[in-house]
């Protein structure tokens, strides 16, 4: 879901509105939208030369005078009346100046602002803006305010609490209190955070982004859609990317920095440690069409000397995802592939067996890395492969592409021919 | 024998719910009211007396409204100015309110000071430990002893009663004057009043009144005793204004001895009614400062948070709210702070904050009215006509007089 435009509740209502036609100019009083998670708005009062209405939201577009200027213009295409539901939320009746609790009922803070986000799906309540920065806009005097503290250089922070941390509503008689469990970011689970923050525009996300640490943010990042991955790596400082990219497997890293220009890249790269960057450097040699360019090298491998006993405790000892142990890759002393070994047949072993010793060792299933992701694609379908190795040219193993992976490369294929088409 | 049961548990219960509005009666005569009403006595004799009636009726129609906004959101006035009147209202209202009551914080502990003199200590002294107090009973206490201190304070203040008796005052004469009184329509005697019903009613009280109620729990079960808890509270501040003119009335006026401030008064009480007479003076205003220096960053700290949304009350522990005794202690110790500068502009501070206070009052006035009759805050506890009559008047009256007091102040 591309981000169109942001914008802040108490923007809209003090900003300019265009009605269509002759109708003059008008003034917005109220946005409603539907309950929902996000809350969607559908419709909005208008104060117009004819009245109060009550018309659909989707008519409505914004522009900005200037990229950094915070002056809107709300412009209506056409005014069709609409009927809300009963249970719509009023957002500037119900939420703006209300009180915030923690789960414990305790007060943490008032609702300065709303933050929106325009998307193609709709207009939805991303967060609620609770930093000096929105009170200071509701006084109309934020921009002024920000140039003092920059003269000084300074910047003033805008602290949001997204709308997913909402966790219930107490309606009480006379307003709404949102609940929330504490004021701390780190609580959320990365992939309702990667969604907030892919719907918020590039600013706000470098803005959460911080607030996170390192390994926190690789697991947020990771979750994200490629287009949000390449934004926020391009607001975040370049030593705070190079450290959530260290926390990450290279083989993602590589994919990442593929979608973003060279330059940053590059930059990003030798700001990261060396052991970790020579990796991912490696991986992005390789063709977007090659395997090498899908594989993780982050995988298990087994000596074929090891015993059974052995495995079972390094086994027990890592605790690996289910897929990439379904079948355990051996190598010999030169770290050539030698055999799979599945896991079934590992359990029902003695455990002083060695592994090259294991009857029923599987057909050797491997890719090179220079082959093509269609082949692969063929080869994980045609034996219902979980894990396949990957080797270089003298058979050494050098990575690991899981059936996850690949199920993407295979829904995304059609998709590119047909684009190509 | 049952009924007398039922009496008996319905006194516990006003006991139990009793506080609030006493204490918030009490703090009204604090050093400012304590030194308007002994100038005023001073200078007027007892033609001032009758303003106290006005006084109180409004003092009382006020509070009541409080006590039900309270009662029945169960939310501060601050909270309800924030969520009714959104940013900008809010941000001019405590901005102002922040100003007034750290100038009167100031004025309190001239008080303490003030009042310590007389008994020779140095405000060096008196000043810094006086505020260490305060500072503990308000963030180590929890609300239920910082009350019961505080209705003891309350009952302090009767110490006016005994020296307006010691002060031998001619009761026909007083009766007479409150019933016919020499109303001088003269800039000084309209000022005077006033300044005499504003002391009354100072805008933070409402938001210390509304707060007061939900720290300590009440519930609109409550009502009937609360508002025997206001009624109490008024009762008891103009029994302590009224014995305080007295006092001044008929030993400075008789004389002619014209004061500036409360302690002048005490001081001068000495040849005239007595050391003990004096010593009770200078106790009471001593105890009334003490008191309202507490009351005053309390409230203070207490309404600026709920306007912004942060935890907030005397119950709550240090790092549970840790905005208000930030605030809190800010407040306390630049009020400290201005008396121990040698030499501070007391005089100027007060007429400013009194200023500031006259500003304020109409527009909060305007929105508890505006809020209390509003059906959505207040559902079927809105306002009745007899309050709405007065209150509207009351508010009318006093904007008129808070812009000629503001005007008197910065022109006059």
């Amino acid at each position: 879901m591309p981000v169109n435009q942001s914008f802040y509740l108490s923007r809209a209502l003090t900003s300019p509105v265009r009605l269509p036609e002759d109708l003059g100019r008008g003034k917005i009083l109220e946005l409603l939208a539907l309950d929902g998670d996000p809350p969607k708005v559908v419709a909005v009062r208008l104060k117009t030369p004819q009245g109060i209405r009550t018309v659909a939201w989707e008519s409505v577009t914004l522009t900005k005078e200037g990229k950094q200027s915070s002056r809107y213009t709300f412009h209506f295409s056409k005014l069709s009346e609409i009927s809300v539901p009963e249970n719509a939320i009023a957002l500037k009746k119900v939420l703006l100046d209300k009180q915030i609790l923690d789960v414990d009922g305790r007060k943490v803070v008032r609702v300065n602002d709303i933050r929106l986000a325009i998307v193609q799906s709709g207009t939805f309540v991303v967060a609620m803006d609770v930093g000096m920065a929105g009170l200071l806009r509701r006084l109309g005097v934020d921009a002024l305010v920000r140039r003092i503290v920059a003269a000084f250089g300074g910047s003033l922070s805008t602290t949001f609490i997204p709308w997913s941390r909402m966790e219930a509503f107490v309606p009480d008689q006379h307003g709404l209190k949102l609940s929330i469990d504490t004021a701390n970011l780190k609580t959320l689970h990365p992939s309702d955070l990667a969604d907030l923050i892919e719907e918020l525009d590039g600013h706000s996300q470098a803005i959460l982004f911080k607030s996170l640490d390192a390994e926190h943010a690789a697991e947020v990042l990771e979750e994200m859609e490629p287009e949000a991955q390449a934004q926020i790596l391009r607001e975040l400082p370049v030593e705070l990317a190079a450290d959530v990219l260290e926390q990450m497997p290279s083989d993602e890293v590589a994919d990442i920095l593929d979608e973003i220009d060279s330059d940053r890249a590059e930059e990003l790269l030798d700001e990261m440690e060396k052991s970790a960057s020579d990796e991912v450097r490696e991986l992005m040699e390789y063709e977007d069409h090659e395997v090498g360019s899908l594989m993780s090298t982050d995988y298990l491998c087994f000596r074929d000397e090891d015993t059974v006993e052995q495995v079972l405790g390094e086994l027990r000892s890592q605790k690996p995802d289910p897929e990439a142990i379904y079948s355990l890759f051996v190598v010999d002393a030169h770290e050539r592939l030698t055999a799979l070994v599945p896991l079934t047949s590992l359990v029902i072993s003695d455990p002083t067996q060695k592994l090259s010793e294991i009857e029923g060792s599987r057909r050797l299933h491997s890719v090179q890395d220079t082959a093509t992701i269609p082949e692969l694609v063929e080869l994980v379908s045609k034996y219902s492969l979980l894990s396949v190795p990957v080797v270089d040219d003298d058979q050494k193993l050098i990575g690991a592409v899981v059936v996850d992976d690949v199920v993407y490369e295979m829904l995304k294929a059609p998709r590119r021919r047909w684009r190509a088409g | 024998m049952s009924k007398q049961k039922t009496y008996w548990k319905q006194f516990l219960l006003l006991l139990a719910i009793i506080g609030p509005g006493i204490i918030t009666g009490s703090v009204d005569n604090d050093a400012g009211g304590i030194t308007t009403y002994s100038v005023a006595g001073a200078r007027y004799g007892f033609h001032m007396l009758w303003s106290l009636i006005p006084a109180g009726i409004v003092l009382f129609v006020v509070q009541e409204m409080n006590a039900r906004m309270g009662l029945v959101t169960n939310k501060g006035l601050a909270d309800l100015i924030r969520e009714n009147a959104g940013v900008k209202v809010t941000f001019f209202i405590f901005i102002g309110l922040l100003v007034a009551d750290l100038a009167n914080t100031t004025t309190e502990f001239a008080g303490v000071a003030g009042s310590m003199q007389v008994f020779g200590i140095s405000k060096y002294l008196s000043v810094p430990i006086a505020g260490a107090a305060v500072w503990l009973l308000v963030v180590k206490g929890s609300y239920k002893m910082a009350e019961r201190i505080f209705l003891i304070f309350s009952a302090f203040l009767l110490t006016y009663v005994v020296s307006a008796i010691l002060a031998k005052p001619d009761w026909n004469v007083i009766g007479h004057a409150v019933i016919h009184p020499e109303i001088q329509w003269k800039p000084d005697y309209v000022s005077m009043v006033i300044g005499l019903i504003g002391t009354t009613i100072a805008p933070w009280m409402q938001f210390y009144m509304q707060s007061a109620v939900i720290e300590k729990g009440l519930k609109i079960e409550d009502y009937k005793y609360t508002i025997i808890d206001v009624a109490v509270g008024c009762v008891l501040t103009i029994v302590v204004a009224f014995f305080i003119m007295v006092a001044c009335a008929s030993t400075l006026h008789v004389n002619h001895i014209e004061i500036n401030e409360a302690k002048d008064a005490a001081m001068a009480l000495k040849p005239l009614a007595g050391q003990f007479a004096s010593t009770l003076f200078a106790l009471g205003l001593f105890v009334a400062s003490i008191f309202s220096a507490t009351i005053l960053p309390v409230a203070t700290a207490f309404y600026v948070c709920e306007a912004f949304g942060f935890e907030a009350g005397i119950d709550k522990k240090l790092e549970e709210a840790p905005q208000f005794y930030t605030l809190f202690t800010i407040i306390l110790l630049v009020g400290m702070g201005i008396i121990l500068i040698p030499n501070a502009p007391l005089i100027l501070i007060s007429v400013w904050s009194q200023v500031i206070n006259g500003i304020l009052l109409p527009l909060v006035l305007v929105c508890m009215l505006l809020l209390v009759n509003n059906r959505e805050v207040m559902g079927q506890h809105v306002n009745g006509k007899f309050s709405n009559v007065v209150g509207w008047g009351m508010t009318g009256i006093l904007c008129v007089l808070s812009l000629y007091l503001v005007f008197n102040g910065l022109f006059g």
